[in-house]
């Protein structure tokens, strides 16, 4: 074993990898943001009673979570665009895919928590003059949220972790910058620990936040 | 411009593609295996009385879960073999990956089983004269087995969808052969919509079985409660 | 419930008129000296002791929270205690001295220890992947090594006093909670204990299921069954105890008579106690 450590390579690319982790971050955010969009209000419609949306939504949520995430961005990277003639930029190509891939789950995650709002509160809901929406956005869906936020929340650091796909297509996020300076610096080992470390903080700071809201959620269920 | 699609190039290279599904299908198998086995033991370290060694068992399934399955084969196959300066081919780092993977995430299925069984149920053991041992084998662990059998369905279906990243280090799976032909034939769409297919089908027939399972098993807890 | 009765057996007869003869001299069955335990360094018990003699039947009372189920599980050795001694048939059964200083048991006399004694849980605790009649014998088999068609033969003899002969090949989500419970107590018996402790065993029962269960424990305490009971059910208490424990914050505050407890009670919180059951208000 004489490998020598050169830390000093990650000091040098160190501000370049900063920058690179905070597109990362974000990235990471707008696709949690499409992912909670899509869940709920797929998740919503899958506990209605008409089957064509239902049998609909279960096709795209299964076809997504029953195929590689990779195989999955390089069909909407390469395919999409040759398909449909229009050029696609990696960035909205990871995006997208993420979004919807994140979104299949989600819709799951949501269509339970839906579901676990007892019928009463439907009923009660419609006793006192709600529509069915109404009784929807009003009852069912606040209180079905609140019950699956805080899993939803430590599902979202999947999410997160697979924002690295992103790098296979070109993107410059934290993985993608790391590969690249390790193919310029050949200090592999140095710089993917240090990238472990910044995924790690990462999806910890946000297994965190989900444990918090659900020491919360728990006090406020125990309080009623 | 005319959206494209040539039917003929995708059943032609379909059945192709499906050919390499045993590729993927030998590594994956041989990753579970080395990964439950991992899992046997983390799960133990992770439940034994010293702090240390839970410690360690906790910090194992923290990393592994806590960074992407794609940093960990490339810190594997590109860090490691420089660290060491040893050469490891492609399907062996790749098993070795997913194996040290998925293991992690059977630790917490196996885990969690056991955990699961109330503590009243050893109290119901220890006071009908049983050893620790014996409130284990026979009251614990059966009960605790069948609740496993769903999350490990579907911890085959995981690791069945992760051992794409595996293309990357270029071990000869599915992914891999789509990625060659799609870039030899031009025809992006259609050989990845038919690698999507292959792995589909196959997953499909796993993930009816995970629900048939969890559907068996939660009649019989339903009652348990009643 | 009159199948059950002309009662339980043999088994318990013999196992009674040989005790009775050693017990003779003393009659003292269980003691415990000073028993602490704490969980988390939150006392739950301090400084317990008492007495159990032969044949005996003990009540606890108390509000919920005051460490009456921690206490008969220290009792039958499920959990550690922190300090303290228990003797059982002048035996001390949680830990030996050595040189002068006191070590814990070794794990395999705490199983013979706990062989002689048998609890029946508030929640059943049946083996939910084993039969009825795969649960009564586990114990008697596997722990006392019984042949098999003796447990059996035991174990139906049991079962048909309880009139549940029918379900033996049934599982545990099967049975009824009352018909799950009377199972447990069956599953306790056929471990031929000296000693028999009851924790809460009716709280989780339906009203209507509860009488069944009651009628078996007064039968078994005809029977000459040394008992200890937790239970909030205070009129089968009064009717059952022969003495009664009463317990707040981990601490026996007061024991004697039943009629002594119920009436006339020393101290201002037994009192208060009673009171408040007889108004319905205690929050168990």
């Amino acid at each position: 074993m004489d490998y020598v450590f050169h830390f000093d390579v990650i000091r040098n690319y160190f501000p370049d990898f900063l920058k690179a982790c905070w597109l990362s971050i974000r990235l990471g955010l707008i696709c949690i943001i499409i992912t909670s969009i899509i869940g709920v209000v797929l998740g919503a419609l899958l506990t209605t009673n008409n089957k064509v949306v239902r049998g609909v939504i279960r096709v795209y949520v299964e076809s997504f979570r029953l195929t590689p995430f990779l195989v999955q961005m390089l069909f909407v990277y390469f395919g999409i665009p040759l398909f449909l003639g229009v050029t696609l930029d990696s960035i909205k190509a990871g995006v997208v895919t993420l979004g919807l891939n994140g979104g299949a789950y989600a819709a799951e995650t949501f269509r339970a928590g839906f579901q676990s709002v007892p019928r009463t509160q439907m009923e009660s809901a419609l006793s006192i003059g709600l529509t069915k929406t109404q009784a929807y956005t009003r009852v069912i869906i606040p209180q079905g949220i609140r019950s699956v936020l805080p899993y939803f929340i430590s599902s979202c650091t999947m999410i997160l972790k697979d924002t690295s796909f992103f790098s296979i297509i070109g993107v410059m996020e934290a993985t993608g910058f790391i590969r690249y300076a390790a193919s310029l610096t050949y200090r592999n080992f140095e710089l993917f620990t240090i990238l472990g470390l910044f995924y790690i903080i990462f999806t910890l700071v946000i297994g965190q936040i989900g444990k918090i809201l659900e020491n919360r959620v728990g006090r406020h269920e125990q309080n009623n | 411009m005319q959206p494209y699609f040539n039917w003929s190039i995708f059943w032609k290279y379909l059945p192709i593609l499906a050919r390499s599904a045993p590729i993927t299908f030998a590594v994956v198998i041989a990753s579970i295996f080395l990964g439950a086995i991992i899992g046997l033991i983390m799960a133990a370290v992770r439940l034994s009385r010293s702090k240390i060694l839970q410690f360690i068992g906790r910090i194992y399934v923290e990393i592994i879960r806590g960074v992407p399955f794609l940093v960990q084969v490339l810190w594997l196959f590109f860090g490691i073999t420089l660290f060491f300066g040893i050469n490891l081919n492609p399907i062996t780092a790749g098993i070795f990956s997913l194996s040290l993977w998925s293991g992690a995430y059977f630790t917490e299925i196996f885990r969690g089983g056991i955990l699961s069984i109330h503590q009243t149920q050893s109290y119901a053991a220890y006071s009908l004269g049983m050893t620790p041992k014996q409130a284990f084998y026979r009251i614990i662990l059966p009960q605790a087995f069948k609740k496993m059998i769903p999350p490990c369905i579907s911890q085959f279906i995981t690791t069945t969808k992760s051992s794409a990243v595996l293309s990357v280090i270029n071990v000869p799976e599915l992914t891999k052969r789509a990625d060659a032909m799609s870039a030899a034939l031009y025809a992006p769409f259609e050989i990845y919509l038919a690698c999507g297919v292959v792995y589909f089908v196959i997953l499909f027939a796993f993930f009816r079985l995970g629900k048939y399972a969890e559907k068996k098993l939660q009649a019989n807890t339903l009652q348990i409660e009643e | 419930m009159n199948v059950i009765s002309r009662s339980f057996n043999r088994e318990i007869t013999i196992t009674h008129a040989k005790r009775e003869q050693e017990m003779s001299e003393s009659t003292l069955l269980l003691k415990c000296e000073n028993i602490c335990k704490d969980y988390n360094g939150h006392e739950i018990l301090r400084n317990i002791s008492l007495e159990v003699s032969c044949g005996e039947k003990i009540v606890i009372l108390g509000p919920s929270g005051a460490g009456k189920s921690t206490l008969l599980r220290c009792l039958h050795l499920l959990e550690p205690v922190k300090s303290g001694k228990i003797f059982l048939e002048g035996e001390l059964i949680n830990g030996y001295y050595k040189n002068e200083s006191f070590y814990q048991k070794k794990i395999k006399d705490t199983v013979d220890a706990r062989k002689k004694m048998a609890t029946v849980f508030q929640s059943f605790n049946l083996f939910p992947h084993m039969t009825v009649l795969q649960n009564i014998i586990e114990g008697p088999t596997r722990t006392l090594r019984i042949p098999k068609e003796q447990a059996v033969e035991k174990a139906l003899r049991l079962l048909e006093k309880i009139g549940l002969q029918t379900k033996k090949d049934s599982y545990p989500s099967q049975l009824s909670g009352g018909q799950q419970q009377r199972v447990a107590i069956i599953r306790a018996i056929a471990m031929s204990p000296i000693l028999m402790f009851f924790d809460e065993v009716t709280s989780a029962l339906d009203p209507q299921l509860v009488k069944g269960v009651l009628d078996l424990m007064r039968e078994l305490g005809k029977e000459g069954m040394t008992m200890m009971i937790v239970t909030h059910e205070l009129g089968f208490a009064k009717e059952i105890a022969d003495r009664i424990i009463f317990m707040e914050d981990g601490e026996i505050i007061e024991t004697g008579d039943t009629n002594k407890l119920f009436y006339d009670a020393d101290h201002q919180c037994v009192r208060d106690f009673f009171e408040g059951a007889l108004k319905g208000k205690i929050d168990w």
